[in-house]
């Protein structure tokens, strides 16, 4: 995280916006269209309902990190399954939907959809680069209905850097380990009225996995951001006129192939010969203009946007047919002993009496999404009631090309080079949705009771053909009406309790007939909070009642290129738990407060039905059966040490063994599943951060960081194809200049 | 109290809208959405017998058709590959008893053991083109134990297990002993035997030697001979025991074949002897991408092959007996078999084509028929072996690849539309 910390800031504020696993807003943060929700001051107690947590830019700038998945490894709720150690395609989930691609939380940045697709294609494939971002917002139970499509979990608002009043600038440059380095910078200023910020990052390394053969393992990432805003004042009523205009790019050595557990265990970092040309190749680019008025009672937001982004991602599909999942968990069975020495690059892809191949599979993608949304709020005093109404509508439209192919390569003498001419187009499709979402939520106030009632409406028109088919096409429309209702019962000046009910659901994809189910729960919260100004103390219960848990294939999550975007039905399943947030200093003399926080997610999802399904993380479920990758139990805890330029901080996050799947494998009649790591576990695993920092005043700040400080190398996850490790340690120092 | 009034419209409002939420969602499709695509949008069914009833009830005697591919068909099928099976260990034996002792009669035992797995592969073309029940469970198991292809068939792998067997134990390792059962299936079946009855090359195909390998291409050409029968034999003997197995599990009160006659009564797996008939029906699909694609594209070139994408003789199947156009006769008239239920009872001869003829797809029938015809016909007319013929001649070779794919285009089409059957996921894809 490129974070400027304010030079000015009192120690008291610094001390605790470092402790407060979700250290609330300052002031001057909460009214800028970037956010998309007020979120109280941190030392008063909040009174709103829902539960909202809201990253500042001084907690993102206390680590510096560049990987989402550790963002939010300190606010409660959130699971994640970690997969190439960088967070480059992130798995975030929260209230224990599927993390895989983040593909069942709404992801905005500045207020609007930024997945490639978010109607016809969830999976988050684009991610906004963390480090630019000035504030990071999660929302979830009923505070969720208001950002759609996907309302069960909630929703992930990133927020940029916003055009400042007067000029100003910075730069920040870091490097690490395995090839680090960083060059952040932006500048801004006011000419004529008229504002600007033009922003630049890069990011890359060379990567931590060690090839055979030798070669890079890392990526390179390329952000440009510039905005310009105009402000007006009419009256009683202010407006803000913005474009923002963005590019951003990747191009990453990343692939989908683990290592086998004795392969892990000698070498966890290894990474076999058959990746070396894995590649992936991206861009995307963004325009939105915004405009917002506000008055006293009224405030009203328009937002226009459009999104393109291209993708093409070739990694490695098969090995002669064969899945590599079914090679790497099997070598006693068939030929696998000899495809996996291939895959190591010690056999050659061509021996007397046999050829196998690599098929190395690039699913080409392109995606836009565009569309014009309002979002207003309004207070009024109806039936001498204070209602505060918030309201939105907005029209959207995104699609989905697949262009993909597939070409073999012949591995010999341990490298893969490609079979010309092997080119084969596999998908050709495009999926498109149009949709008209709207909400309306009113929060009443009844003395220290504040009720909010809310709907929120999803019309979709879907579409979906087949290139190589004519005759393979659907166009659906899919309404529904989701209802939710929040409160917060103030008990006193420090304590209150909040609760509330909402349905939530996540649509199915254009290519998925009518008749198949959509995903719908409803969902309930109930806590308390208590905040005296030194201590902040919040425990929230959620309880989801799924009528049908839906999942769906992608090549990260199932491995089997055959049943790539299918989608699965898991029928009735509960998902449950209790987050739980503790921050308060402890102050141990006039000059060093010792600020420090605990958070602790307890999560237990299952299925309450029994069936059969060909899902690759399911198989065949009984009533009780786990859901796979949520740990029971994570916990973090956060200290740091401060004076008035210096800065020392520590955290600590621990997350219980999660299951690699939920059922077991089954054979009936004539049909039958083999569920790969079926009784495995993703082991627990302890990761300690540590960063320090040293103020020099008007010549800038240096800072250290070490990321996974004990050097924890266990298996964050062995889908889809074998055992992948996490970040192993990286020290950082880093320098950053404000003007 | 004020508070009352509005909280109760609150929760009234709320519970209408939890308990009856508005949803609704409704579609329309072209012609080929509905029969998905298994690859690009498959659905997954509660039931994994996922039943592919007729729209309209069929007047046609499904069950008669089911038992007389049962008995006369798929039966006789497993049990003649069994005694090729067992006349195939006993040759082997012979031979390498007269190999260890040098007999004049050596070269002649040879010859007809080789004889006997020429016997016995034709044979196993038939039941390989009968895939269905046990020769399916556990990701094809019994099946690759006795041919592995299109999987497996390195010759390193085979030259290895040849020293382990002789020394009995693995990599000169005393702890691991040498067992058949234990050795994956790209190293035994009828491809480790014929490498080893077949080959006249006696050395080792490795590029690399370990311990036990080391020796090998200095040893004599009988000792190497007697080492690559005794394998053979010991081979022989587990497919065998595997086709035994797989007569096991076919045979019997609960084996498959009961399963698929009493489809629709208690105890059998299918609910009716619809899905009886399209499980049978699933084994026709081999002539898509086994026959088709993989034993005659690939040798043209038509995919890529270990000669890039150009005509490439060594890559026919049993390249090293060049016996593929044995194989593929076989392949084709068990398919006949299938299709026309003219197996090893003559009075009876009830077959999909009946079937076609009851479901007014006479046209289709006569269209699959010729089209069976017509590709046995060219497969003749190739000059000696497939291998040959792709040096010699590979349009003759096209042709009977044109011809088989007449029949897949029917197969694909208009032969599961008309008898409602289901197109299995392996072959959704068009290699077309």
């Amino acid at each position: 995280m490129t974070k400027y910390p304010r030079m000015n800031k009192s120690l008291l504020a610094l001390a605790v916006a470092i402790a407060l696993p979700s250290a609330y807003a300052q002031d001057n943060d909460q009214d800028d269209i970037e956010h998309i929700q007020i979120i109280s001051h941190y030392d008063k107690l909040r009174t709103e309902a829902g539960s909202a947590t809201l990253l500042t830019e001084e907690k993102l700038g206390e680590y510096e990190y560049d990987d989402i998945h550790r963002v939010l490894s300190s606010v409660p709720g959130v699971n994640i399954r970690e997969e190439d150690g960088y967070g480059l395609r992130p798995n975030i989930g929260f209230r224990g939907v599927t993390p895989e691609r983040s593909k069942k939380i709404t992801i905005m940045e500045d207020g609007v959809l930024i997945g490639p697709a978010p109607y016809s294609a969830p999976a988050a494939y684009y991610f906004p680069q963390t480090t630019r971002m000035t504030a990071v917002e999660v929302f979830k139970g009923p505070a969720a209905i208001k950002h759609g499509p996907q309302t069960i979990a909630g929703a992930l608002n990133l927020v940029t850097r916003q055009v400042p009043e007067f000029t100003e600038g910075a730069i920040d440059v870091a490097a690490g380990g395995d090839g680090y380095t960083k060059a952040h910078g932006y500048y801004g200023s006011v000419v004529n009225n008229i504002g600007f910020l033009i922003e630049a990052v890069n990011v890359q390394a060379d990567g931590f996995k060690e090839l055979d053969g030798g070669g890079d393992t890392g990526f390179d990432k390329n952000d440009i951001l510039a905005k310009f805003n105009y402000r007006l004042k009419q009256g009683n009523f202010e407006h803000t006129f913005g474009l923002k205009l963005s590019y951003a790019d990747e191009i990453s050595d990343e692939t989908y192939l683990g290592l086998t557990e004795a392969d892990f265990a000698e070498n966890p970092y290894r990474r076999y010969a058959a990746t070396a040309p894995a590649n992936m190749d991206t861009q995307h680019q963004q325009v939105m203009f915004t405009h917002n008025v506000s008055g006293e009672n009224l405030n009203l937001t328009t937002r226009i946007y459009r999104n393109d982004y291209e993708r093409a991602w070739l990694k490695l599909n098969s090995i002669s047919g064969k899945s590599p999942q079914e090679v790497l968990y099997n070598l006693e069975s068939d030929n696998n002993q000899r495809l996996y020495e291939i895959l190591k690059g010690e056999q050659d892809s061509i021996v007397p009496g046999a050829t196998d191949f690599l098929t190395m599979g690039t699913n080409d993608r392109e995606y836009f999404s565009q569309g014009i949304q309002f979002d207003g709020d309004i207070t009024l005093n109806v039936f001498d009631l204070e209602h505060d109404v918030s309201f939105g509508v907005r029209f959207h439209e995104d699609e989905i090309e697949r262009k993909h192919f597939e070409e073999s390569y012949d591995m010999k003498s341990g490298v893969s080079t490609l079979v010309e001419g092997s080119k084969r187009f596999t998908t050709l499709n495009v999926e498109n949705t149009k949709a008209w979402s709207l909400y309306v939520e009113d929060q009443i106030k009844f003395d220290a009771l504040t009720i909010g009632v809310g709907v929120r409406g999803e019309l979709m028109d879907m579409h979906y053909h087949d290139n190589n088919n004519p005759n393979k096409w659907q166009d659906k429309t899919t309404r529904i009406w989701l209802p939710g209702v929040s409160g917060f019962y103030q008990l006193s000046d420090d304590a209150g309790i909040l609760f509330g009910v909402h349905r939530g659901f996540s649509p199915a994809s254009p290519a998925q007939p009518a008749e198949i189910e959509i995903e719908k729960s409803t969902n309930y919260e109930f806590g308390g909070r208590y905040n005296d100004g030194v201590t902040q103390f919040e425990v929230v219960s959620f309880f989801n009642d799924y009528s049908n848990l839906k999942e769906s294939c992608g090549q990260s999550n199932c491995g089997d290129i055959n049943q790539q975007d299918a989608e699965f039905n898991g029928g009735a399943a509960h998902v449950y738990g209790l987050e739980a947030q503790f921050s308060q200093r402890y102050p141990l003399n006039l000059q060093l407060d010792i600020p420090y926080g605990f958070v602790y997610t307890y999560t237990k999802g299952e299925f309450k039905n029994e069936r059969y399904t060909k899902f690759a993380q399911w198989g065949k479920v009984r009533s009780g059966d786990p859901l796979p990758y949520l740990p029971d139990h994570q916990v973090s805890f956060n200290i740091g040490l401060s004076s008035d330029n210096w800065r020392t901080s520590l955290a600590v996050k621990y997350v219980s063994s999660m299951e690699e799947a939920s059922g077991s494998s089954w054979d009936i009649g004539t049909d039958e599943f083999t569920l790969y790591l079926e009784g495995q576990e993703v082991p627990a695993s302890t990761t300690v951060d540590f960063s320090a920092s040293y103020d020099f005043d008007k010549y800038g700040q240096v800072y250290l960081k070490v990321d996974n400080l004990l050097d924890e190398d266990k298996i964050v996850s062995r889908r889809p194809y074998g055992a992948r490790p996490g970040k192993p340690r990286q020290f950082t120092i880093g320098y950053k200049y404000q003007f | 109290m004020r508070v009352l009034k509005p909280l109760s419209a609150v929760a009234v409002a709320v519970s209408l809208l939890l308990s009856g939420c508005g949803e609704s969602s409704s579609s329309t499709t072209g012609s080929e959405f509905v029969n998905n695509d298994g690859s690009t949008n498959p659905t997954n069914p509660t039931n994994p017998t996922d039943p592919t009833t007729p729209t309209e009830p069929t007047t046609f005697d499904e069950a008669a058709l089911v038992a007389n591919l049962v008995n006369n068909v798929l039966s006789p099928a497993l049990t003649q590959f069994h005694s090729f099976a067992e006349a195939q260990q006993t040759q082997i034996g012979a031979y390498c008893s007269a190999a260890k002792a040098q007999a004049e009669n050596a070269d002649s035992l040879h010859e007809q053991a080789k004889n006997s797995w020429r016997a016995a592969m034709s044979s196993w073309q038939y039941v390989e083109l009968m895939q269905i029940g046990p020769l399916l469970t556990n990701g094809k198991e019994l099946k690759g134990n006795i041919y592995s292809w299109p999987a497996g068939g390195a010759l390193c792998s085979i030259d290895l297990d040849v020293v382990y067997h002789e020394a009995g134990i693995i990599n000169g390792n005393a702890s691991l002993p040498y067992d058949i059962k234990a050795r994956t299936s790209d190293r035994k079946g009828l491809i480790a035997i014929e490498h080893a009855l077949f080959n006249a090359n006696y050395d080792h195909n490795c590029t690399f030697e370990n311990d036990a390998l080391a020796p090998w291409n200095g040893r004599t050409v009988n000792e190497r001979k007697v080492a690559r029968c005794e394998f053979a034999h010991t081979v022989s003997g587990d497919i065998v025991d595997n086709s035994s197995e797989i007569l096991a599990r076919w045979q019997g009160d609960n084996g498959f074949a009961n399963q698929l006659l009493n489809a629709g009564g208690p105890g059998s797996s299918f609910d009716t002897p619809h899905l009886a008939l399209n499980e049978i029906s699933k084994a026709l699909f081999y002539m898509t991408e086994e026959l088709k694609d993989k034993k005659l594209g690939t040798p043209l070139g038509l995919f890529v092959n270990s000669c890039g994408f150009e005509s490439c003789p060594q890559d026919v199947e049993s390249d090293i007996s060049e016996h593929s156009k044995e194989n593929l006769l076989a392949n084709l008239r068990a398919f006949k078999q299938i299709f026309t239920g003219e197996g090893s009872n003559t009075e009876n001869t009830l077959g999909f084509d009946d079937f076609l003829d009851a479901e007014e797809g006479t046209e289709v029938k006569q269209r699959m028929l010729a089209g069976i015809e017509e590709a046995e016909a060219a497969l003749l007319a190739l000059d000696g072996s497939l291998k040959q013929a792709i040096t010699d001649d590979a349009a003759k070779v096209t042709e009977v690849h044109t011809k088989v794919k007449n029949v897949t285009d029917e197969l694909k089409n208009d032969f599961i539309n008309k008898l409602a059957l289901e197109l299995p996921q392996t072959s959704a894809g068009d290699n077309d």
